[in-house]
């Protein structure tokens, strides 16, 4: 496929963020307690990453490599800050749901990750569709993923009651544990049918231990592109 | 003889008969006692929950060894354990899925999922236990047998009421399947005497517990109320069969007094401090997690190594961890009386705020002697069964600058709410109309029962005059006194109105 | 009156009324008699002789080689059959001294002469002991007249006669205190003259009365030996525990008894020194138990040391009619060896053959689940070791943790915790193969 399809699949399927590459936990797990919030996210994260990803590329050549994470985190956080304003404005029930976490996209981790490992070294077009792809997949990522916890822990779907009355939802679902509990079976189901990533195989010394971005924003030695 | 038949392997030759099976059957027998008085006295369904549980462990454990393709372990008998573990902690009036989800998230995720027998990190039966607190809060908590409902003598204690310990102990009174303290100490001693359990644990776990309660607690030493303690509330249970299973405490005698200890005091911190039901379940498997690190300063000197007197050197390790366990135990109630008083102050300044916006043409807020009175009279009761759990808090009255009184402000509490207590404040002028609603208190769920908050739900109270106001959960309001529910927050929302329509109740016969 | 005792143990069901109560019986072979040189700990005995020699009962046939070895003594006459490597009793294969059997039995010159032993000096009665090729007796086979020698004998102020024999199916030392009680303190006398500022303590389990009275009337009139009884239990005869219940002191790997101030002698190697000693008789022949379910006659025999065991199986009735031997082990069923032949020679430490019907560790197998962590092996460890963690760590390979937290060296191989184990875990081949590689590790 081309570059640019390639480009999608690779951020919903091969290297998802949220099931594949883990990146972005802490909003993932705090603002899925029904699917609406989900694709809120989704999307908002989406707009800032399409547009960081392609400033970015726009201005790899500019931005002086000692400066690089300031130069970064001042673009994100004006693109969030936008964003925020726009959904104060037009989105105010969307704006009240997802709360503290919008300011917070300017710390998650896809965005500098993408930033640091992709956008910086390539074309605007290429970064453009990496952007896309990968905020289509947190988005995919996060409407399943409160679409479970929404019908299972109050019993609608998109707001909508689909269980009848008479049974009573499982509360923990809608709650921090069941957001813990939920992500681990569908990254388990992911597991057993062979969709994970690969490239945990080649790399050799790096365990994913540290915190941040398990591989795509590695700073020290053990990428898989470099052997070790 | 043929020699090519000789059979080979490693000493010793020979071994004691007790297996892994023969020790879960032993402590199923142990639970016998508990389960059959549940029975007796709860009848059928008590007698469905448990099975039900057991059954759906068992089941569950067997399809995820064949899905998984492992060797199959039902045989051993862990599974029917924490089965019948989980279905007599829970209430006898639960539905019946409520053991079933329960039993199958415990073996599940707690146990297969992290390797099976000998692998689980935290007590099984607890944690379904704990699942099913936090997934079905109020049908865990309710204890009505034949449509009765009673407070369990816990409950009764905390308000103040009278006990019969005697029928406590038997296991007459309200509370789970297996809460009869003398079946559960006679299943207890019977695991004693056969050594399926050892001393350790029941009784560092029993022994802190009651020193905890005894220093901390609202009765204090007072021999009844302790005993009482002890018997209620799953801690003997606890002592015995929860805390004492050998996959997730301690492994060496020094180790397990040490999480008995701390298990009894976490359990004491978690009785007389929080505000959930359950205070032995959550203390028990905090306690597991402490378990590896209790292992691992726990490691007795062997024969060579001790001091001479022969007896092992004090456990200096343990006692520092006991130490500081009830030092932030302390600490923390000593940080809660400091900073109750202040706490309450914030509220009243919040109030304070909440008040203005609903009353907004005052000048000051003065209270007034003789709606005091009628407030006091009230107690600490609810205002009325038909409006649901609602209390009124507090009125103050409004007065401009020339000292009349312009409006009344009642401060409301209802404990329909979704996720807890809602508190409101209604601003009425002299005629009764509202001028408007505002919360102090709204806990609920985000984008759901918080939307109460917002002015679009708060404006169709404003410059309403009526006696009560009516909920729509549909929507489509046309009177005045309709209310629009939030969509998808009919809970919230109902307490709301309720609540509001306490206030009204009392203006009208108390203020007006 | 309870009786002194140790903290931990188990109770395996003892199995000695197969045999305690049969007379013991001299018993002569009729096969030819095999040697290997290194039936004892150390370097292994150097052959003398060499294919086609004559050789008469007590002669020396093979020497000590080094400061810690023992010499070997042919125990019948007849000829050098030849000098190879032939299978031993715990499986492997070492050089043997395979001597052709006349029946004859004529003993070699100077067998048998009384000797007076209050003329011999400390020195002489080392040496009669180191010409007697006597090893430890109980099972260990160390050169006894290297443990007798320590560094400084006069710091010694105990002489334990093991008496304890507390692992199932074997009455060997149980039948010697009974027929041999005066033998066994004389030898303990002769001890006691290379340590003079030591008593001598007996210590025998509770459940062998009739050994007992017998020893306790047969060192009534010297002051300076007392008997002990002690509490039946496995390992009660293990050389630690004995220590600890005798004497208060708790040895460690690594320590010998010595350092402590202690000598520990088994009761047989006691009997063999008073023989040597005073009546000049190297060590040709010891007690030993055929026992088990399996057996048509269990009891006890004298036997000569390099007898092979099919003719001891032979003498004991063979196996029982309709019944089949799953097992075949040479010592007790706790620490005993399972023995894949039986065309295979005693040496002089086998103390027992124990034939077994039924095979526990095959149902054990069956019974097997992952470690429930109940404490069980834990609390019935002579040592205090607690085998759950050590067995954790081994089968993770932590061999720092082993030793150094857990003190993994320590264990000394009882297998109370393998036996006592609800979840049937192998923890005693996993301690043995881990304590291998460490020391391997050590040596190198």
């Amino acid at each position: 496929m081309n570059k640019y399809a390639e480009r999608i699949y690779n951020g919903v399927v091969k290297e998802n963020p949220s099931l594949i590459l883990m990146l972005g936990m802490c909003p993932t797990l705090a603002v899925t307690t029904s699917a609406v919030n989900g694709i809120g996210m989704g999307l908002s994260t989406l707009a800032v990453l399409i547009f960081s990803n392609l400033i970015i590329s726009f201005m790899r050549k500019i931005i002086p490599d000692q400066v690089r994470l300031p130069a970064y985190i001042v673009i994100v956080a004006s693109l969030v800050t936008v964003v925020d304003l726009l959904l104060q404005a037009y989105a105010p029930d969307l704006y009240a749901a997802l709360g503290i976490y919008i300011p917070l996209i300017v710390v998650n981790c896809i965005i500098l990750g993408r930033a640091e490992a992709y956008a910086n070294k390539v074309e605007p077009g290429l970064a453009l569709f990496d952007g896309l792809g990968m905020g289509l997949g947190f988005t995919i990522a996060l409407t399943l993923i409160g679409m479970i916890r929404e019908l299972l822990g109050s019993g609608k779907l998109f707001g909508f009651s689909i269980l009848p009355d008479s049974v009573s939802p499982i509360a923990i679902f809608v709650k921090a544990p069941g957001a813990f509990l939920v992500i681990a079976l569908i990254i388990a189901v992911m597991n057993a049918l062979h969709i994970k990533n690969n490239s945990a195989d080649l790399v050799k010394g790096c365990d994913g231990c540290c915190n941040h971005c398990s591989k795509s924003g590695c700073q020290n030695e053990y990428k898989e592109d470099k052997p070790v | 003889m043929n020699e090519k038949l000789l059979n080979m392997s490693s000493s010793p030759h020979v071994r004691h008969r007790l297996t892994t099976g023969a020790v879960m059957t032993d402590v199923t027998l142990a639970l016998l006692p508990a389960a059959v008085f549940g029975i007796y006295r709860y009848g059928i369904h008590a007698f469905l929950i448990l099975l039900i549980s057991v059954a759906s462990a068992v089941v569950t454990e067997f399809l995820y060894d064949m899905a998984a393709k492992k060797p199959l372990t039902i045989k051993d008998g862990s599974a029917v354990v924490t089965g019948l573990l989980l279905g007599l902690s829970l209430s006898p009036a639960v539905p019946l899925y409520l053991p079933c989800l329960g039993s199958v998230f415990a073996i599940l995720f707690v146990k297969c999922f992290f390797g099976g027998l000998g692998k689980n990190f935290m007590n099984p039966a607890l944690t379904g236990r704990c699942f099913l607190l936090i997934s079905f809060g109020s049908a865990m908590t309710n204890f009505s047998v034949d449509g009765v409902s009673s407070a369990t003598p816990l409950a009764a204690l905390r308000a103040g009421e009278a006990v019969n310990l005697s029928q406590t102990v038997l296991g007459y009174t309200t509370g789970v399947i297996g809460g009869s303290a003398i079946a559960l100490l006679i299943g207890g001693i019977f695991l004693l005497i056969t050594g399926g359990i050892t001393f350790e644990i029941p009784a560092a776990f029993i022994a802190s517990f009651a020193v905890f309660m005894g220093l901390f607690g609202d009765q204090g030493f007072d021999p009844s109320s302790l005993l009482l303690h002890i018997c209620g509330g799953g801690v003997l249970m606890g002592a015995f069969f929860m805390a004492t299973d050998p996959v997730t405490s301690p492994v060496t005698s020094r180790g397990q007094l040490l999480y008995g200890a701390v298990t009894g005091i976490l359990s004491g911190l978690f009785r007389v401090y929080g505000s959930s039901a359950d205070s032995v379940s959550y203390a028990i498997i905090i306690a597991n997690m402490t378990v590896p690190f209790i292992d691992k300063i726990s490691v007795p000197k062997p024969l060579g190594y001790r001091s001479i007197s022969g007896k092992p050197q004090f456990p200096k390790a343990a006692v520092n961890l006991t130490i500081i366990t009830l030092c932030a135990g302390l600490a923390l109630s000593s940080v809660y009386l400091l900073t109750k008083d202040k706490i309450e102050e914030q509220k009243l300044a919040a109030n304070a705020a909440s008040y203005k916006e609903v009353c907004p043409d005052v000048e000051s807020f003065v209270s007034d002697d003789a709606i005091n009175t009628k407030i006091e009279a009230l107690g600490d009761g609810i205002y009325d069964e038909k409006f649901g759990k609602t209390f009124i808090n507090n009125v103050v009255v409004g007065k401009d600058a020339a000292d009349t009184t312009v409006g009344y402000v009642i401060s409301v509490s209802s404990g329909d709410g979704y996720d807890g207590t809602i508190t409101l404040s209604v601003g009425l002028d002299t005629e009764g109309t509202v001028l408007g609603i505002s919360f102090t208190e709204l806990h609920e769920t985000a984008g759901m029962g918080m939307l109460c908050g917002e002015d679009a739900f708060r404006s169709q109270f404003t410059g309403v005059n009526t006696d009560a106001f009516i909920l729509n959960k549909a929507g489509g309001s046309t009177a005045d006194n309709e209310i629009d529910s939030v969509s998808g927050a009919s809970t919230s929302s109902g307490a709301v109105v309720n609540a509001v329509n306490t206030a009204l109740a009392f203006y009208a016969s108390s203020i007006r | 009156m309870s009786h002194k005792t140790f903290r931990g143990g188990v109770h395996p069901a003892g199995h000695k009324d197969l045999s305690k109560n049969c007379p013991v019986e001299e018993f002569l072979p009729k096969g030819e008699l095999v040697f290997p040189i290194n039936q004892h700990i150390g370097k292994p005995a150097k052959p003398i002789v060499k294919k086609g020699d004559p050789i008469l009962a007590g002669q020396l046939i093979a020497e000590a080689d080094g400061f810690v070895s023992a010499n070997i003594v042919c125990s019948c006459s007849g000829k050098v059959k030849a000098i190879e490597e032939r299978h031993t009793v715990n499986g492997g294969r070492a050089m043997c001294i395979v001597i052709e059997n006349d029946g004859l039995f004529t003993p070699a010159l100077g067998i048998g002469i009384e000797r007076d032993d209050t003329s011999m000096t400390g020195p002489q009665i080392l040496d009669a002991i180191k010409k007697a090729g006597i090893v430890g007796l109980g099972g260990a086979g160390f050169p006894t007249h290297v443990k007798l020698a320590p560094r400084n004998p006069e710091q010694i102020d105990f002489v334990i006669a093991n008496g304890s024999e507390c692992e199932p199916y074997i009455t060997c030392d149980d039948q010697l205190m009974r027929t041999q009680s005066s033998g066994i303190v004389e030898g303990m006398r002769l001890v006691l003259r290379l340590f003079p500022n030591a008593r001598g303590v007996i210590a025998i389990e509770d459940n062998k009365p009739e050994a007992i009275a017998a020893m306790t009337s047969a060192c009534a009139s010297d002051s300076n030996i007392s008997v002990l009884e002690v509490k039946a239990k496995y390992p009660e005869g293990g050389e630690r525990n004995l220590i600890g219940v005798v004497t208060g002191r708790q040895l460690r790997f690594g320590q010998l008894p010595a350092d402590l101030g202690c000598v520990v002698c088994n009761v047989s190697s006691l009997n063999a020194i008073y023989r040597a000693v005073c009546k000049s008789e190297p060590l040709m022949s010891r007690l030993f138990t055929v026992s088990g379910d399996a057996v048509a006659h269990p009891h006890t025999m004298e036997v000569r040391i390099g007898t092979s065991c099919r003719e001891l199986l032979e003498a004991a009735g063979g196996i029982k009619p309709d019944c089949t031997a799953k097992k075949i082990l040479c010592g007790g069923p706790m620490m005993g060896i399972a023995m894949s032949t039986l065309d295979v020679p005693i040496a002089k430490n086998n103390n027992a053959l124990t034939v077994l019907a039924e095979d526990e560790v095959e149902l054990a197998e069956e019974q097997m689940t992952a470690c429930l962590r109940c404490g069980r092996c834990g609390h019935v460890c002579p040592i205090g070791l607690v085998p759950q963690m050590m067995a954790e760590a081994a089968e993770r390979k932590d061999y720092e943790r082993y030793e150094k937290k857990l003190y993994g060296l320590d264990c000394i191989a009882c297998g109370s915790c393998t036996y006592i184990c609800p979840a049937k875990r192998p923890l005693m081949q996993l301690f043995k193969q881990t304590k291998a590689v460490i020391m391997a590790a050590k040596r190198k």
